[in-house]
């Protein structure tokens, strides 16, 4: 057995009274793609962040090609061989490529332009040096990120959740490249909570639960279950069946919208045609950045169409496109953003007050005065009947976790009984029970004859909730596909573009 | 000489000021802080340069002494706003009182007294030219200050300094998370905006008008702050509305010599509005204020 | 003890006496000297607050009153200091009103017992606010004078702050001696359209000087500057700018703020109302404005011609006009 490339023994990390990391172990052998996998908040993150000099562990040792090694700075980390791409990049979008690069990487401009070509032939990487990285796509972007990394000749490359922002095409083209850089002697650590990909590309897996290692696998030996048990440490619950439903009332119909908005970096949306009735999920699904943004401000109304284009979005029947949000909500629409903090929900402000923000129709308010008891006692039944899980409803909206948080604000919005649900990226960044919980409850709304319409770049949600789905693509929308009759790789090609009239260069 | 000579001749010199401390400003804003205290610092300057040519320091000594005396008063704006990460623009404000209190404190003794100034240098050969020859002939400062605006263009085009620079102003959370310290790049930045700015006031009380008066900056370090803003963090654009704001408040004032029957005060605002009209015209288009703008200037850094 | 009783009785009788005398003894006492207070709104330093505050110094110098002084008070915080100084008992109060007119006549009427005296753009008011404003012009004639019979290119230009009549007033006397001596000169005016920005003043000289101006008048400094880098001279304005320009400035049009104070003073000691207008103290005739200049610098029969009118201007026999139109 080859000595490992790097050895964690008994590392613990605390931030005040939370505990991130208790007593980790961890090997990653030379040549291996190493999984760490773990729910949100299992403390996958933190982890990274000390291997990689971020921060420094309060207990235990790191050791690195047989030497200790006491990372100050990531400076550092990168000098000793380690380099890491970032879920958020850290890229700087008015420079270009190479500017970029030569942020992190000494050199004159000629030679790492040059590099950048050579790098990107190799490993199939290709990006433009000389584009500025606004103009880029996601995965462009991603790749200008691992090759910056690699130029710092890395033995040890740490890549947290890199396939979140990927068509599945994308994925494919990205795990070939791991492969060509394993063999070449690079290890790779590879956080995500996508099973099914783990098992397609890593050769090792370490679980993380609460901050704590439950166990090293070989990810190829078990199959999707088993390791979600150990991740989770119970059974997922199933799926919620959908009832077939069909033939309920329109509660929102948009026809042919064009929209172009005035920031000039903003997707322009053509020819939008959409419907959603009543007892039916209808998803949008498409890679960030092709109009999702855009599209829902025109939804829930924070973004109101100019007088001459009336007669384009129509709820319950009625013409909204004129209508500023809060008409809207008045016909009986609720809306669940894709923002928690600062749009579904006020940070600084009790769960309380943040109740009032969106329910304050439902008799929470008498002459213009908030019924402070009402309102306490609104909120308490939401918490729970939505399993929030927080010590009570005056606790600040901020310190609750992202999940729930999101179970919270979801729960408030299906309190109002609306007729027409929106939500966008319902299970971003929330934990594997709390999102499991949320698609239960909006399938369940939708067997009781709600209409809901969901934006999310989860595909497998999308599957598992929608009746129907619509691919988003440069700000068009592809056509209705029934989602029993449609594979993940026919959404995948949507998703691209592959599929429209005048197929623009293709998103790899 | 004709009223396009006499602009001509001017211009420059009559930018200097303007130049020198909007291109410190500059620097700043493009490392994402907004120090609005440029009048104080260049008051300050002024009168630090003023009291040591008037001691007989000499001018060399009197622009160190004045970047030194306004580098330190903006190290103490850094020290509020970025050390204990207080409001920027109260920071600023404050900081620029201050100034413009200490210079006349320290001007009280000297008000209306008077030093000699600097001889002009003539760029052999260019400055024959009819008409436009007496653009040549600048006294040191100006041409350093020209030297100066290259040097910071290049800087920010072509060199890693300027590309460091503009990343801590665009995404501060990005340029610390690949391992600079955001703070002490804001830090120096602020110092070198102060330094610029006392150069500025210097040239103002020992060159300019060899005379030191309390107030005798007049708003200056307010424009150049304004065209910082109009020039849309561009070096090339500051640079043009400087020599633009030059050019017409000389030319209100040739206006008013040859008997233009203009109401003064009209050719007073001038200058102002057509600066602010031509650089809003360039500046109109949408996406070049995006690319160009500074997405943290005037919010705090927390790590 | 009755002798000690019959001292003290004759000590409150001769007491009593002297105070009864002294009572009824005329106003006009060398002996007590009048509170007064200067209240300057820029540095002492500045050219026209020194004028005020040597006439101070000098009459304090001299017994008249006994003087205290704040500079540099800003319009947000002069009528306190008006307040301040009647509270403590100054008797009169010197200082100036432009940036707070309003609010200082009403400092006035609550102190009725003080009397102000202040430069002011607008009218006296009621019987303890008087006013007095800025008449170099009589200076300013003498200068011009000289001027015009100096100029070989019988153009002259005058810099001036902004066109309000007291420097309009100025202006056009220098500009009136001039055409007195030398009717074909021509008079060039740029205002600068502010009170305090040197390098303004500068750059508007050198506009002139462009223009075919070889004498300036400065109303506003920095106008010397732009004569000293193109080797012209210039007229300076209110103090004596000579010394600090000595080959530029040849002639200063004077004020004199004395006899202004004088005046103010004697009303005072007399109990007579200040409320009036005291500018006129502030003429050549009275003592007030002058003509510094250099001997020697403009051609002989010049400066005979002027002295001569300087003469007449004191004897009253000639008075300088007063044109407040905006001069052309």
């Amino acid at each position: 057995m080859t000595a490992p490339l790097l050895s964690l023994r008994g590392i613990s990390k605390s931030y005040g009274q939370i505990h991130a990391n208790q007593g980790i172990d961890l090997d990653v052998a030379p040549e291996s793609i190493h999984a760490v996998l773990g729910e949100n908040g299992a403390g996958k993150s933190t982890l990274m962040k000390l291997i990689y000099g971020v921060e420094q562990p309060d207990e235990g040792t790191i050791v690195w090609d047989g030497e200790p090694l006491n990372l100050a700075s990531p400076a550092e980390a990168r000098r000793k061989g380690i380099g890491m791409v970032f879920q958020h990049f850290s890229l700087f979008e008015t420079l270009t490529v190479v500017e970029n690069i030569r942020l992190v990487v000494p050199g004159r401009k000629a030679d790492l332009t040059e590099r950048i070509r050579t790098l990107g032939r190799d490993f199939g990487l290709e990006v433009d040096p000389l584009a500025p990285v606004h103009a880029l796509s996601v995965g462009e972007r991603q790749r200008v990120e691992i090759i910056r990394c690699l130029m710092t000749k890395p033995r040890l490359l740490i890549l947290d959740e890199p396939t979140s922002v990927l068509p599945p095409q994308s994925v494919d083209k990205l795990f070939d490249t791991l492969r060509r850089l394993r063999d070449g002697g690079v290890s790779i650590l590879f956080i995500s909570h996508k099973l099914e990909e783990i098992r397609a590309i890593c050769d090792k897996a370490t679980i993380l639960r609460a901050g704590r290692v439950t166990g090293h696998v070989d990810p190829r030996e078990h199959d999707a279950h088993d390791l979600a048990r150990l991740m989770i440490g119970r059974d997922m619950p199933e799926p919620m069946p959908a009832v077939s439903q069909s033939g309920g009332e329109k509660r929102l119909e948009i026809i042919g919208l064009d929209h172009r908005p005035e920031d000039p970096f903003a997707v322009a949306l053509s020819g939008i045609s959409l419907t959603v009735r009543a007892g039916e999920i209808l998803g949008i699904a498409g890679i960030s950045g092709n109009g999702q943004s855009e599209l829902a401000a025109l939804i829930s109304g924070e973004t109101v169409l100019p007088r001459e284009q009336r007669d384009r979005i129509y709820m319950m029947g009625k013409d909204v496109g004129t209508l500023g949000a809060a008409a809207r909500r008045q016909l009986g629409f609720a809306f669940v953003p894709e923002d928690r903090l600062g749009r579904g929900a006020v940070p600084e402000m009790s769960l309380v007050l943040n109740s009032l923000l969106t329910a304050h129709p439902l008799g929470l308010l008498r002459h213009g005065l908030v019924e402070k008891a009402r309102a306490k006692a609104f909120t308490s039944e939401c918490i729970r009947q939505y399993d929030v899980r927080t010590p009570g409803p005056d606790v600040e909206a901020g310190a609750l976790s992202g999940g729930n948080l999101q179970k919270f604000i979801v729960g408030r919005e299906i309190m109002l009984s609306p007729k027409l649900l929106f939500v966008a990226q319902p299970t971003w960044g929330v934990d594997v029970g709390a999102a499991s919980a949320i698609r239960r409850r909006l399938v369940a709304l939708r067997n009781e004859g709600m209409a809901i319409l969901v934006i999310s770049e989860e595909l497998e949600e999308l599957f598992e909730l929608c009746d129907v789905i619509q691919v988003l693509h440069h700000g068009t929308l592809s056509p209705r596909l029934e989602t029993r009759d449609t594979r993940p790789e026919d959404i995948g090609q949507y998703m691209i573009g592959a599929h429209t009239p005048a197929a623009p260069k293709v998103l790899a | 000489m004709n009223a396009l000579e006499f602009i001509l001749a001017g211009m420059l010199a009559a930018a200097t000021p303007f130049l020198l401390a909007a291109l410190g400003e500059l620097v700043v804003e493009r490392a994402g802080v907004l120090n609005l205290g440029v009048e104080g610092l260049m008051a300050f300057g002024a009168v630090l340069a003023f009291i040591v040519v008037y001691h007989g320091g000499g001018h060399l000594l009197s622009f160190v002494a004045a970047g030194l005396g306004s580098a330190v008063l903006s190290l103490v704006f850094a020290l509020v706003a970025l050390g204990f990460r207080a409001n920027q623009v109260a920071t600023g404000l404050a900081i620029g009182i201050l100034g413009q209190g200490l210079s006349a404190l320290f001007g009280k003794t000297y008000e209306s007294l008077t030093v000699k100034g600097l001889p002009k240098l003539a760029l052999p050969w260019l400055s024959e030219i009819p008409l436009a020859g007496r653009l040549f002939t600048q006294d040191i400062v100006v041409w350093l200050s020209l030297a100066a605006t290259l040097a910071i263009w290049v800087m920010f085009a072509y060199t890693k300094v300027g590309l460091v620079v503009r990343a801590t102003g665009e995404n501060p959370k990005a340029a610390h998370a690949i391992g600079y310290s955001v703070t002490a790049i804001r830090f120096a930045a602020v110092a070198f905006g102060g330094t610029m700015a006392g150069f500025a006031g210097a040239y103002a009380a020992v060159v300019y008008t060899p005379l030191w008066a309390d107030g005798m900056i007049a708003g200056r370090g307010w424009i150049a702050i304004a065209l910082v803003v109009f020039g849309t963090w561009l070096t090339g654009r500051i640079f043009l509305g400087a020599c633009l704001f030059g050019a017409v408040s000389l030319m209100g004032l040739a206006a008013q010599a040859t008997g233009l029957d203009v109401p003064s005060q009209v050719l007073a605002s001038l200058p102002y509005l057509v600066t602010i009209i031509v650089l809003g015209i360039i500046s109109a288009d949408r996406r070049l204020l995006k690319l160009n703008g500074i997405a943290s200037l005037g919010e705090p850094f927390e790590r | 003890m009755t002798r000690d009783l019959m001292m003290s009785r004759r000590n409150v009788l001769a007491s009593g006496l002297a105070l009864g005398v002294s009572a009824f003894a005329p106003a006009v006492r060398a002996s007590a000297p009048i509170k007064v207070a200067g209240i300057h709104a820029s540095p002492v330093e500045n050219a026209w607050n020194s004028v005020l505050h040597k006439a101070l110094q000098d009459a304090a110098a001299e017994g008249v009153i006994e003087y205290v002084f704040s500079e540099g008070v800003s319009g947000t915080d002069y009528p306190r200091a008006m307040r301040e100084y009647a509270e403590q008992g100054a008797k009169l109060i010197i200082g100036e009103a432009y940036a707070v007119e309003k609010q200082a006549r009403e400092v006035a009427v609550d102190y009725p017992e003080t009397a102000f005296v202040l430069g002011s753009s607008g009218k006296e008011s009621g019987d303890n606010f008087g006013v007095f404003g800025t008449w170099n012009h009589d200076g300013a004639y003498l200068a011009g004078m000289l001027a015009g019979k100096m100029t070989k290119s019988n153009v002259v230009g005058s810099v001036g702050a902004m066109p309000i009549p007291e420097v309009n007033m100025l202006i056009n006397a220098f500009a009136a001696g001039v055409k007195a001596v030398n009717p074909d000169a021509k008079h060039l005016v740029t205002f600068i359209g502010t009170f305090f920005d040197p390098p303004k003043a500068r750059e508007a000289g050198l506009a002139q000087i462009d223009a075919g101006a070889d004498i300036l008048f400065g109303e506003r400094i920095g106008t010397a500057d732009a004569a000293k880098e193109r080797n012209i001279k210039s007229v300076g304005s209110l103090i004596d700018y000579t010394p600090r320009y000595p080959d530029t400035v040849f002639a200063n049009a004077l004020w004199g703020f004395r006899p202004i104070l004088s005046a103010a003073i004697a009303d005072v000691a007399a109990g007579k109302p200040v409320g009036k207008d005291y500018t006129a103290f502030g003429l050549l005739k009275e003592g007030g404005s002058d003509v510094a200049y250099v001997k020697g610098v403009a051609p002989a029969e010049a400066e005979t011609a002027m002295e001569a009118k300087r003469a007449e201007i004191k004897s009253g026999a000639f008075e300088v006009p007063r044109i407040t139109d905006e001069p052309k």
